[in-house]
């Protein structure tokens, strides 16, 4: 299994010198694994240039996406996205529904005739979309995704992939539960009992996480930059490495970068994550857009 | 201070973030216009959020009762999609005035598609703190002590180039167009003449416009000759095709260069969070 890194800022692309290094694309993995189709996660400005990529390389026959949500920073590639244009590739899209919004409608949508010069017509790809619930799960050919509901507005999925060998779990956008009930669904759900619902969503979220290989999660946050803003949806690495820890996951890579925060500033989350872990338990990184994982 | 114009983008299409890219700007389009107090923002891509966080740091008032003024050339992503993200729409008290030739119920239906509940944390533009007030340009209009006029350019839908004017000194900003021989454009050029900056987009080389021709967008050739009708002391492209890179994008504005500079005129490719000033007219 490899894990590309093709996105790694949250919230909107910035090209700044004090970023460059860990790079200022929105959200967008890959994951190659043996013997399938390649599996993307998200849409963010970080697969525009993996489409003209795979364009130039010869499009697969077919590809995977697996959306966590459709704010603009995890879909804004879409239209762009060359493969799309491709008739001869099959694309399965597995997305959540927002306020009742299937995602093709939000696809449709970004095709706009005032907002984008290309109409939806003119993907002439084989499209598939599923509308994806929490709890569902999916066998691929040689990979079993699952997804769970983050706390973040809206629906927003994480999503775990599975092999005979590796597991990876995307967590991204999240925040904590405590008295922060974010997610579509949840305040309704919280309030019998919200100690109980939050008590059982973080125990759903340490099983989701379990046992994972890697973890990529949204720590947007430093613990001065949330306080006040646990309403945006976003976490801490401190967040990050707790849940980690508690779920025997082995290595954690630091995702969701803020739009105004700085190389240094990344560099020094993950080595303030590193002196509450201390040595041996679990390995962290901040996320370094271009990056390749071999697990 | 003199009439200066600064650009906080300079792509099109689609952010364009890499360290080989970085010198010509990798933000959608944004420029301010601005002398003294008074200031004049055109378009709202990505590069409006950077403008807004160069605000928060150096001046208190934004932050309550301040009134900005946005000139939209048109309503594709790229020059709207950075609107959510520019601080001061998130302070009450704040007013933004929206202009554009378009009807107000297009260019509210298009920011509320923008902010829409599925694509955002919001859920249309009265869900955010700000006061929002449309304008429909129908004609020149005064901003404080500038006036600012507009005229129709070529692209694939509706989109508007706009000339802002102070007492001695008058810039031309011509977003998306395509120059090849038209009615629009002949009546765009000699509207333009008398500017001392010209602004004009210049996305494609001659063999890129061949290929791209339907999408509304000019060759460095054809920008070229354009500014040559209008005449401006001091011009510059922008609208740097996506994944143009600065090498290419050097080689380009040398080649160019060479074959317009004179001692009356020069042209360069724009670059972000340069202060270009606005030469005197005449």
């Amino acid at each position: 299994m490899i894990v590309t890194l093709l996105g790694v800022r949250g919230s909107r692309p910035v090209s700044i010198s004090e970023n460059l290094r860990y790079g200022g694309n929105t959200t967008a993995f890959k994951i190659d694994v043996h013997g399938m189709p390649p599996i993307y996660v998200d849409g963010g400005t970080g697969l525009h240039e993996e489409g003209v990529r795979l364009v130039r390389d010869g499009s697969p026959e077919k590809i995977y996406f697996f959306i966590t949500h459709t704010h603009w920073d995890h879909i804004l590639s879409f239209p762009f996205f060359k493969p799309l244009y491709d008739e001869n590739c099959h694309i399965v899209f597995h997305a959540p529904v927002s306020h009742n919004e299937p995602f093709e409608n939000l696809v449709q949508g970004q095709h706009n005739p005032r907002a984008f010069p290309v109409p939806y017509s003119q993907l002439k790809a084989q499209k598939t979309f599923i509308d994806s619930m929490p709890g569902d799960s999916y066998e691929l050919e040689a990979a079993k995704a699952t997804c769970i509901q983050l706390n973040h507005p809206g629906t927003t999925l994480g999503w775990r992939f599975e092999t005979e060998e590796k597991i990876v779990a995307i967590v991204t956008d999240t925040a904590p539960i405590e008295d922060n009930y974010l997610g579509e669904g949840m305040a309704e759900r919280a309030q019998a009992d919200p100690k109980a619902f939050e008590a059982q969503y973080r125990k759903n979220l340490v099983a989701f996480i379990r046992n994972a290989d890697l973890v990529v999660y949204d720590t947007h946050f430093t613990e001065e930059g949330i306080v006040n803003r646990h309403h945006w949806g976003h976490s801490t690495p401190e967040m990050a490495v707790e849940i980690c820890l508690e779920a025997d996951a082995k290595r954690l890579i630091l995702h969701h970068h803020a739009p105004e925060d700085s190389d240094k500033i990344v560099h020094d989350k993950a080595l303030h994550a590193r002196k509450k872990v201390g040595k041996g338990k679990l390995q962290i990184e901040p996320g370094l857009e271009g990056m390749k994982i071999w697990l | 201070m003199a009439l200066s114009l600064k650009f906080y983008g300079t792509r099109g299409s689609i952010m364009s973030v890499s360290p080989e890219r970085h010198l010509y700007g990798g933000h959608t389009p944004c420029a301010v216009v601005q002398d003294g107090e008074d200031m004049v923002i055109i378009d709202a891509g990505f590069g409006i959020a950077n403008l807004g966080s160069e605000l928060m740091a150096t001046q208190d008032l934004i932050r309550e009762d301040h009134e900005f003024h946005l000139f939209l050339t048109h309503f594709h992503w790229d020059h709207i999609q950075g609107l959510q993200y520019f601080t001061p729409v998130y302070f009450k008290g704040n007013r933004i005035n929206v202009y554009s030739p378009f009807k107000v119920e297009v260019a509210r239906e298009v920011l509320n598609l923008l902010l829409d509940g599925s694509y955002t944390p919001f859920n249309g533009l009265s869900s955010l703190p700000c006061e929002w007030v449309f304008h429909r340009l129908t004609k020149d209009v005064a901003v404080g002590n500038f006036t600012v006029s507009h005229r129709p350019t070529a692209h694939v839908d509706e989109c508007y180039a706009y000339t802002v004017e102070s007492t001695d000194r008058r810039m031309t900003f011509i977003a998306d167009h395509d120059a090849q021989k038209s009615k629009v454009n002949d009546d765009l050029t000699a509207w333009a003449k008398g500017s001392g900056l010209l602004v004009h987009e210049a996305m494609y080389t001659e063999e890129e416009y061949k290929q791209f021709q339907n999408f509304g967008h000019s060759s460095f050739n054809m920008a070229l000759e354009n500014a040559k009708k209008i005449g401006a002391a001091r011009t510059l492209f922008y609208h740097h095709f996506t994944l143009r890179q600065d090498a290419e994008l050097a080689e380009h504005e040398n080649r160019l260069q060479q074959a317009y500079n004179t001692k009356d005129r020069s042209l360069c490719f724009a670059r972000e969070n340069i202060l270009y000033e606005v030469p005197k007219t005449g």
